[in-house]
């Protein structure tokens, strides 16, 4: 259970990271002397390797080893980065996230032929800019994991000194040890019997708190000074039953730096003091690190900056710079890793929408104490309930905000997708984003993208043409294509915009006559005309034409975001190009809504979609029962009378009122029969027995207990778009 | 709660009338049974759902078994009864409320003591019904829960989707 | 399964709980041992651990018992072991952490041969 909560997070966090090195392989592209950029892009796959690494993922974690050698050199300028070796890094995010998705799919499954034969080709690719591979003897020789530190590979260089006269043992062993029968202490215990152990050290930085802990798995590692006339054969050879439960790295006595440098950087603990990275490490003792602390407490006592331990252990010749450099950058790394996990945190995504429905009962409650304050008529209650209400307010608002991510991340995944496809048709197109930083709720982004993807898709391979087209056509050979956020009115609006050749209408109408979806003859305005390729059936297969090809998939892209209560729009001129735009709600779970009620029933629409209210008498509306159009200050509005429309018999009011509701740029009026009032609206959903009724898009639950019924006004408009447009336009 | 004599593989079921007809259901089924009340209506809903019940912060609709049985719907006297029933579909926890004319017990019946298909003719659709059990010598209809609580039926149920409907164009028409 | 351990719990007073483990305290028994423990860890602010019955240690049950450590002194509770079981002892000898329980030992003589008590666990002494 826990592992598996650890092991999604660890999905979740490889696949951000992987988006990372995407984004920063596509800059490198544009700006290759970056050396921020190639940093980041080490960081970027070392992170990978090592949390692929803690959580046994080998396939990735082996195959991203070779891919950060090559970094580590682009890194150190050894090499240079061309054309080649990025295409071929771009290939590496693939090759990792299809490894990832295979291993999420089955982990235990031996990777199929083709993914393990593309492997190998990049490897071999990457060889060329010296990975300095070993090659795999044995692709499924569970030998992999032992992977002892041995004084092979040229790695020591002469540096007698370093390191003490013991064995060096660092274990860490896979979660799942001792469900698989194993008890790590009758091997260590076994280690008694070849020599002595001279000292151990318990890691226990892996291990999460008692509460979250799964007791069955295993989170202890050990670093262990073991003192003994023996080979490294031998003390694998007692690990021989757990090998496959466990990471063993050994350095021999006098190790060497390289040696002990490589332990620093892989183990995966974080953050020990530089003492005791020391000491686990086995370059110094205990007492030597006493020695410098003592020397340290020395210095502080002085006047002047006390050294740091760092510098000591160096100046005592206890041990040599580079190990100290590489303990250093360790730590170095931790604290860049622990400062960004400062500012951000990750939440479980379940915990959160616990909270946020706590936050609407809160909402519910706090509704609640008002309405009976003011029911009592007592001021000072009425004032509190007044205060407690704002604070709930705010906790609202700061309970929806963690929700709110920036679209930003959902906008780079395209870069990518351009730039592919595009050179795959032979097109050049620049890709431009803009309001990166427009927030919306997170359950929103994970869902717009798909739609987002057919648009994207659809502009580039029927919108933007190729360069001797455009050329031809006196336009600038590269295409371009605009990504853009920004909010309006309580929802976000996206904009995928291309400049290609726009759409053409008459050919829409072709179409659309030939799939019998208008009449031949049928007086359409240019954006009903535009709206056709929206409708089920305008699409078809065949790509003959540009215009053909757009329609693909597009209805479908309505239905997503109508399910998301949004809209989408398409603006086109020939010539200059054409624009998506998609207009999205911001939150999905709580709004400020406006009630009112029609017969005995309580109705809410969102505040923000409401433009005013007016007053009127009954008989003005007279023999318009269905719905029309209304004079509002001289201004025309089509209206919807609801106690007609929800069939309530009963008694009407003489006096009515009108809310005047807006949503993208439509305007249209609803009759109700009184005015209740702003009220904060948890959105309850309704179950599937009401699917069917568009009209209704949730409900909420009052202050007394009762429930209420949410409009769903961006249908409501268009229900009465389309019932005036029958009745035709006014005089 | 008191009686632990019965054989093990016995069910429990809890028995109801629906007009002057008992069903029973399966106890595994039921969350919980509350009286009526505080149901409210929900405009154009489909015919055989009353209303939605607010359940401690959730919304659940309470379908009519009268109204889904017969065609017509129950009256609400002090015996009324809903009966919240919890069934999986498709990997999905579905709550809904059972509006019932009055509780009658819960019974154990054994499977040996139920027979497949009705031997009598029952006055509901054949689909509804999972089994007929028999307990103290009298019969009582075992409900198909899945089938009677079928979304999608549910859904077109009844005139009211067909008057959500034809709301769009009588609107327009009616003026003329 | 369940005749693996026994955990038996003493009254509740001044804040403190006396608890013992009789049998194992590895892999088999762990889960409950750490649904158990932590539960009456959580309701006081002072826990005593019995391990005189523990007949069988490994190193899930070492585990259990670091845990409820760190648990107890990162919310400032006291945790204390009494009365090691020589299974207890041998397993929390080998993995150093006598010193970071700081509880008193008792060993017959006779046996001390039998353990290094040397190197430590992170820290070495409490306070």
């Amino acid at each position: 259970m826990n592992l598996d909560r650890m092991k999604q997070t660890y999905f979740a966090e490889t696949a951000e990271v992987l988006s990372e090195m995407e984004h920063l392989l596509l800059e490198i592209e544009k700006a290759p002397e970056d050396e921020e950029l190639i940093n980041a892009l080490f960081r970027a796959v070392h992170t990978i390797k090592g949390s692929s690494g803690m959580f046994g993922v080998k396939p990735v974690e082996s195959f991203t080893h070779v891919a950060e050698n090559v970094l580590d050199r682009l890194r150190k300028k050894e090499i240079d980065l061309d054309g080649e070796l990025s295409a071929a890094l771009l290939a590496c995010h693939d090759h990792i996230t299809a490894l990832l998705d295979l291993h999420r799919k089955g982990a235990d499954e031996p990777l199929d032929e083709e993914t393990e034969a593309r492997g190998t080709d990049l490897v071999a690719r990457l060889e060329r800019y010296g990975a300095g591979v070993r090659r795999k003897a044995r692709p499924d020789a569970a030998g992999e994991t032992a992977r002892a530190l041995g004084p092979s590979g040229g790695a020591d260089e002469g540096d007698e000194g370093v390191g003490s006269a013991n064995w060096h043992i660092s274990l860490r062993f896979k979660r799942n040890v001792y469900r698989n029968g194993l008890d790590p202490f009758s091997f260590i215990n076994y280690l008694r019997g070849m020599g002595e152990i001279v000292n151990l050290m318990t890691v226990l930085d892996g291990m999460p708190p008692l509460e979250s802990m799964d007791p069955e798995l295993c989170y202890l590692g050990f670093e262990i000074d073991f003192n003994a006339e023996t080979t490294k054969e031998e003390i694998e050879n007692a690990f021989e039953f757990v090998r496959d439960d466990c990471q063993i790295r050994i350095i021999p006595p006098h190790g060497g730096i390289e040696l002990y440098k490589r332990l620093i950087h892989e183990l995966p603990e974080n953050p020990m003091s530089i003492g005791e990275i020391l000491i686990e490490s086995g370059t110094i003792t205990r007492s030597e690190l006493d020695t410098v602390l003592a020397i340290q407490s020395e210095a502080t006592a002085g006047d002047g900056e006390p050294p740091r331990i760092g510098e000591i252990v160096v100046e005592r010749k206890m041990a040599a710079r580079e190990v100290v450099e590489a303990a250093l950058e360790k730590q170095k790394q931790i604290r860049a890793v622990e400062e960004r996990n400062k500012r951000s945190m990750r939440i479980d995504g379940e915990k959160l929408d616990q909270l946020i429905n706590f936050v609407g009962e809160l909402v519910t409650a706090g509704e609640n104490v008002k309405q009976l304050a003011a029911q009592n008529g007592d001021n000072d209650l009425m004032e509190s309930a007044d205060r407690m209400s704002r604070l709930i307010e705010e906790i609202r608002e700061g309970a929806m905000n963690m929700r709110m991510v920036q679209i930003g991340e959902t906008f780079r995944k395209f870069e990518r997708v351009v730039r592919d496809i595009g050179r795959e048709q032979g097109k050049e197109i620049d890709l431009v984003i803009s309001g990166a930083d427009t927030e919306l709720d997170k359950t929103i982004t994970e869902k717009i993208s798909d739609p987002l993807m057919h648009i994207v898709r659809n502009a580039i391979d029927h919108g933007i043409g190729t360069p001797d087209v455009r050329r031809a056509k006196g336009r600038p050979a590269r295409g371009l294509m605009r990504l853009h956020a920004y909010h309006e009115t309580g929802s976000i609006v996206i904009e995928v915009s291309d400049d290609g050749d726009g759409l053409d209408r008459e050919r829409i109408r072709a179409r659309a006559v030939e799939r019998g979806l208008v009449a031949a003859g049928q007086q359409l305005t240019e954006s009903e005309i535009l709206q056709l390729i929206f409708r089920p059936g305008f699409s078809t297969a065949e790509k003959v034409t540009n215009i053909s090809g757009r329609g693909v998939g597009m209805d479908v892209v309505k239905r997503n975001i109508e399910s998301l209560r949004g809209v989408v729009d398409v603006e086109s001129e020939e010539g200059v190009g054409t624009t998506v735009r998609i207009q999205l709600p911001l939150t999905i779970a709580i709004i400020d809504g406006f009630m009112f009620r029609v017969g005995e029933l309580t109705y809410v629409v969102p505040l923000d979609m409401v433009v005013e209210c007016v007053e009127f008498a009954r008989e003005d509306f007279q023999g318009m029962e269905g719905g029309s159009f209304m004079n509002l200050r001289g201004s025309v509005l089509p209206f919807l009378s609801l106690r007609d429309f929800f069939m309530e018999d009963g008694e009407e009011p003489a006096r009515g009122n009108v809310i005047v509701v807006e949503y993208a740029r439509k305007r249209a009026g609803l009759v109700v029969d009184k005015l209740v009032g702003k009220f904060q609206t948890v959105i309850k959903p309704m179950g599937k027995v009401f699917g069917d009724m568009h009209w209704l898009s949730g409900c909420t639950i009052m202050g007394t207990g009762e429930v209420a019924y949410i409009l769903d006004v961006p249908r409501m408009i268009l229900t009465i778009e389309s019932l005036v447009e029958r009745e035709g336009a006014p005089v | 709660m008191d009686e632990e004599r019965t054989a093990e593989d016995a069910r429990k079921y809890l028995c109801f009338l629906i007009g002057s007809e008992k069903y029973g259901i399966d106890i595994v089924n039921v969350m919980e049974i509350i009286e009526y009340g505080q149901v409210t209506r929900v405009p154009l809903a489909p015919q055989a759902v009353r209303g939605v019940l607010n359940l401690r912060g959730s919304v659940i609709p309470i379908v009519d078994l009268s109204s889904r049985f017969y065609g017509y719907g129950s009256g609400i006297t002090r015996l009324s009864c809903i009966v919240v029933v919890e069934i999986e579909r498709q990997e999905e926890r579905i709550t809904m409320g059972l509006l019932i004319d009055a509780l009658h017990e819960v019974v154990d019946i054994r499977p040996e003591n139920t027979e497949q298909t009705p031997g009598f003719g029952a006055k509901i659709r054949s689909e509804f019904i999972q089994g007929i059990g028999k307990t103290h010598g009298r019969f009582v209809i075992l409900l198909n829960l899945d089938r009677v609580l079928d979304i999608e039926e549910l859904k077109a149920g009844g005139a009211a989707s067909a008057r959500t409907q034809g709301r769009a164009s009588s609107g327009s028409t009616a003026p003329r | 399964m369940d005749d693996r351990v026994k955990i038996k719990a003493g009254r509740k007073k001044n804040n403190h709980i006396a608890v013992s483990i009789q049998g194992e305290a590895g892999i088999y028994t762990v889960k409950r041992l750490h649904g158990e423990l932590s539960k009456h860890l959580k309701a006081v602010q002072s826990m005593e651990i019995d391990l005189s019955g523990v007949s069988e240690m490994d190193t899930a049950g070492f585990q259990l018992l670091v845990a409820l450590k760190r648990e107890a002194a990162g919310n400032g509770k006291s945790l204390s072991l009494v009365g090691h079981s020589a299974a207890v002892l041998r397993v929390l000898d080998l993995y150093g952490a006598i010193g970071f329980f700081g509880d008193r030992i008792r060993v017959p003589a006779s046996q001390r041969d039998n353990y290094a008590f040397r190197y430590g666990l992170k820290t070495r002494k409490r306070a």
